[in-house]
């Protein structure tokens, strides 16, 4: 039973609604003041953390069951990036496990038979199928890298310094594979000694694992791992910061270790380039007059803290033996991507009203977009409109999943704001 | 009383289907109330009739009006709501429909000129301050956090961070529209002559403020729907947005200009808690020379249990703050800001500077931990809300023990007989709170004068589990502290039990009890609006009172 897991922080939950807004020093209007997207749009408190607390704890009670309400469960259930807005506000006041619960919520729907959803269940499928998101043949996984002569490091003999590992939506997305291009261009330049796994590589599994399918997601894991392994990856770098996510937080939580004591380190490929600039190893030189605004991807920010693992027992008054350190989102990857922009010459970056742990997410992660498009446009125009007030003439992220949904948010408000990879970005840097 | 699917349907023709449910997993959302003592006990005794038959979201005083006029159709009783964070909120008894405000969040006029808001009841209090600032005005900084509703917090009396200058919630109430249990409309103050503006709180005819409010300690959506208010505004010297850019890293304080605002911490050295008499008797001289020399937006005295959970970065943290003695008594926290220029906020140091030297009191050094702590990490906050949502950190839980209104010397008188009481209890042969976090539970006593000591309130806090045995366990300790209170002729309010306090203390306040009563009678004649916790409309006999007491 999932549910059991999280019993303590559920039902210990003291309805402040903290989890319902951005956290009180950061607001600055009354406008963009909300941070949970889930019950901006759904309104009734079952689908806000306290709610989904609430709803837990009546299904560990038995006040409910999977039957009460199933359809209306599910959707308060799915209907939710799992962007820890909530998680990372309620820490503020108080020590409970938020996103354990909406992720234990999930597992029970899936160890009852109930869950994921249908649109969930395809990816999964596809994944099995195909080994990407995307029902997409594994020989054009590589597409993307031809004629860049990179190495293969799932050929034998093949070695190198750094893996970087593209991930589905880079590697198949139409209009996408100017990111790893670029990416690859960018590396080349700096010297770097790097490969990828070709028609090898694997879904990073993540999706499972935000839907509450663990067994697939256990099974994914293993395969990279073990094909990690086999390569020698010491240093895994990728543009997806679900990729990221998992490699660091998910794949750790799998192996019940601390992020720092995995057998590889993962980079975000905003923090592998920042070092790279730092190190003089690349230079952006050419001028860009661009006003730009960035926007914080839940999974590099509040989601990308390292993991650090726990296994006791709520002891007296709530406390841990031994004692447990929350993720707080605090130690997300939020300097790297600005220390990228604010080194681009004639580049200005202006920031939104909620950045950083506190940014309000896109609307498209753990798979509410496939399931709940209607939703995820509504989130992503939200965001676009606060970017709006910015002045900026784009919004820059770093993120493909991110990246899709604002450019979908732009077009349904009629916005003449561009959405653009920072990779785009940096390589327009680069030019000359 | 029931609720009807005739009596759902109406409700659905009105608002529109997406503007009412009676799904039970969302309904479930609305039946949890687990902190303090009473929301505890009232899921162990209501259980499931906890969770709302419906749940309604009007988008006007209109579709409220029309809400509640369905209730007196059909006879079902209802609450109204503001953020729900309070177990006055939650339906007692089967059947009973929810009011969330959620629809309702505009801020309908800031006035800037005349230093007023007219808000709706899903405002919150952080959302009308960041506008307020944008125009130089702020709002007091509420306990509660301020992400609750602003006008259910005003209309229940809450209690601020900056209340030394502002006072609570009645003091800052200018006037109010709202829809009674019978569906009629009232709008109070200025509120209700058209076009007067809404800037005062005085009107044509009695000043109903009062009638909102209830006897002691606001109306608990028991004389039907607040809908908008007219609330003050205060001046704001600071910066124009809130001065943070995102990833707290734990460590910092949102920074501000020392020349507009500045902090300080005082204390009177003393051996804890054996000179606790003396340490709170110097706070309260220091308030009274302040109050007469009328300086500072923040004056209060914090103890210990207030200083260690307000100033708590984790549960772990707030323990081994603890261990460390970072906090070794109470101490005085003031807080300047620059109203109107330097010369004041300096004049103001000054005079401050000499009046803790009069009463013997020593300014805590910038190096020292107990500065290092509060005000690095918690004292700009008391400029947006007042850190009391952290009570709950250190056992998830927590309970008022004691709590009262009166003057700088009473109050001081209270909490010394307060503590003394609990210490008693812990000691004696029950061992009352042994299984509370200690000693933090015995080391109580916030001093909040308002309006540069005019008045003042306190409370002294206890930090039970969430289990109901030790829920008991704290409604025994309150209970023997405001029989304490009584015959003290202390003017004791218990917030805990509401319904019943009112007959139990509504002798000693003129038999306001009877009025309300009436009143209730009067305009709630189905005792419809929240039944479970306002004015019950029947007088009640010692015997029901006693049982409606937890036998306390």
């Amino acid at each position: 039973m999932a549910l059991e897991k999280i019993e303590y922080d559920a039902s210990h939950c003291q309805r402040c609604s903290t989890c319902k807004w951005s956290h009180i020093w950061e607001i600055k209007s009354h406008r963009f003041s909300r941070n949970c997207p889930s019950i901006w749009y759904g309104m009734y408190d079952a689908y806000a953390a306290q709610g989904k607390n609430d709803i837990a704890t009546g299904l560990l009670k038995g006040e409910i069951d999977w039957n009460t309400s199933r359809e209306k469960l599910l959707e308060i259930i799915y209907r939710c990036p799992l962007c820890a807005a909530c998680d990372i506000n309620c820490k503020r006041i108080m020590d409970l496990d938020i996103i354990g619960v909406l992720d234990a919520l999930r597992e029970e729907a899936c160890e009852k038979g109930h869950g994921p959803l249908p649109q969930h269940k395809e990816f999964i499928q596809s994944i099995t199928n195909y080994d990407n998101v995307w029902k997409q043949p594994r020989t054009r996984r590589a597409n993307w890298a031809k004629k860049l002569d990179i190495k293969d490091l799932s050929k034998k003999g093949e070695k190198a310094d750094v893996l970087y590992y593209v991930g589905c939506t880079y590697a198949y997305k139409p209009g996408m594979e100017t990111v790893p291009q670029g990416t690859a261009r960018i590396m080349k330049k700096a010297g770097v000694d790097f490969g990828i796994l070709g028609a090898k590589e694997v879904c990073c599994g993540g999706i499972a694992d935000n839907v509450g399918d663990k067994k697939s997601f256990d099974e994914i894991a293993e395969k990279n791992l073990k094909m990690f392994e086999e390569v020698g990856a010491k240093t895994i770098v990728t543009n997806c910061p679900g990729c990221y996510m998992t490699f660091s937080e998910k794949y750790a939580r799998y192996l019940k270790k601390d992020t720092k004591d995995l057998p590889y380190v993962v980079k975000h490929s905003t923090m592998y380039i920042d070092e790279l600039i730092q190190a003089g190893k690349i230079k952006l030189k050419k001028n860009l007059n661009m006003r730009v605004t960035y926007h914080d991807p839940c999974h590099l920010g509040r989601r990308g803290e390292p993991y650090k693992h726990w296994e006791g027992k709520r002891i007296q008054w709530g406390l841990t033996d031994p004692p447990r350190e929350l993720n707080r989102g605090v130690n997300g990857i939020y300097e790297p991507p600005r220390n990228i922009l604010k080194a681009i010459p004639g580049l200005k970056l202006v920031e939104m009203e909620r950045i950083k742990e506190y940014a309000w997410c896109c609307g498209s992660g753990a798979g509410s977009k496939s399931a709940y498009p209607d939703f995820a446009l509504a989130v992503a125009k939200e965001r676009i409109e606060e970017a709006e007030t910015t002045g900026a003439s784009a919004i820059v992220s770093a993120c493909p999943w991110c990246e899709a949904n604002l450019s979908d948010g732009i077009d349904a408000c009629g916005s003449k704001m561009k959405v653009m990879d920072i990779l785009d970005v940096i390589e327009q840097s680069m030019e000359g | 009383m029931a609720f009807s699917d005739i009596a759902y349907r109406a409700l659905q023709d009105v608002l529109g289907e997406e503007n009412a449910t009676n799904d039970p997993v969302v309904c479930q959302a609305y039946s949890r109330v687990q902190w303090l003592p009473p929301g505890v006990l009232q899921r162990e005794r209501c259980g499931l009739d906890m969770r709302p038959a419906c749940v309604v979201m009007p988008g006007s005083t209109e579709e409220v009006q029309r809400i509640v006029k369905i209730a007196n159709r059909y006879k079902f009783p209802f609450i109204p709501r503001g953020s729900g964070f309070t177990f006055t909120a939650f339906p007692t008894m089967a059947g009973t429909l929810v009011i969330d405000p959620k629809r309702m969040n505009r801020i309908v006029e800031l006035n800037e000129q005349d230093m007023y808001a007219v808000i709706e009841p899903y405002v919150s209090f952080v959302g009308l301050q960041s506008e307020a600032m944008k125009v130089g005005l702020t709002i007091p900084t509420p306990l509660a956090g301020a992400h609750v509703s602003c006008l259910a917090n005003y209309a229940w009396h809450g209690a601020y961070g900056n209340s030394w200058l502002t006072g609570i919630g009645a003091q800052n109430l200018l006037g109010f529209e709202l829809v009674l249990p019978t569906g009629d409309i009232v709008r109070s103050g200025s509120m209700a002559c058209p076009e007067a503006g809404d800037f005062w709180n005085d009107g044509p005819g009695p000043d109903l403020r009062g009638f909102l409010r209830g006897g002691l300690f606001g109306h608990a959506g028991g004389m039907g729907v607040v809908t908008k208010i007219s609330c003050k505004l205060w001046q704001w010297p600071g910066p124009a947005v809130w001065p943070t850019k995102g990833n707290a890293k734990m460590k910092t304080s949102s920074g501000f200009p020392e020349d507009q605002f500045r902090w300080y911490m005082i204390k009177f050295p003393c051996k804890y808690p054996e000179q606790e008499e003396m340490e709170l008797k110097k706070s309260a001289e220091l308030f009274y020379e302040m109050g007469k020399a009328e300086i500072a937006a923040v004056a209060t005295h914090l103890a210990k249990q207030f200083l260690y959970t307000y100033s708590s970065q984790t549960k772990q943290d707030l323990f081994d703050n603890m261990e460390k003695d970072v906090f070794p008594c109470g101490f005085v926290v003031v807080g300047l800001q620059a109203s109107t220029s330097l010369r004041q906020l300096e004049y103001e140091e000054k005079v401050l500077k000499e009046m803790v030297a009069k009463v013997g009191g020593i300014f805590v050094k910038e190096d020292e931990p107990a500065y290092q702590t509060w005000i690095g990490r918690a004292a700009n906050e008391w400029l947006r809300f007042g850190n009391a949502q952290r009570l709950a950190r250190p056992s998830d839980n927590f309970s008022i023990g004691a709590s009262n209104v009166d003057s700088i010397d009473m109050i001081v008188y209270d909490i010394l007989e307060g503590n003394k009481i609990e210490r008693e209890l812990l000691a004696g042969p029950k061992h009352l709170g042994k299984d509370f976090v200690q000693p933090l539970s015995v080391h109580g006593g916030w001093i909040s004068p308002q309006e540069y000591g005019y008045w003042c309130l306190m409370t002294t806090d206890v930090f039970p589990e969430q289990a109901p045995d030790q829920a008991r366990e704290a409604i025994e300790i309150i209970g023997n502290i405001a029989r304490q209170q009584i015959k003290n002729k202390s003017s004791a309010t218990i917030v805990h039990l509401l319904g019943p306090a009112y007959d139990t203390l509504g002798p000693m306040f003129g038999n306001i009890h009877l009025i309300m009563k009436k009143f209730k009678n009067e305009f709630d004649p189905h005792n419809l609006s929240n039944p479970g916790y306002a004015t019950r409309p029947d007088v009640l006999s010692p015997e029901e009172l006693q049982k409606m007491a937890g036998g306390h």
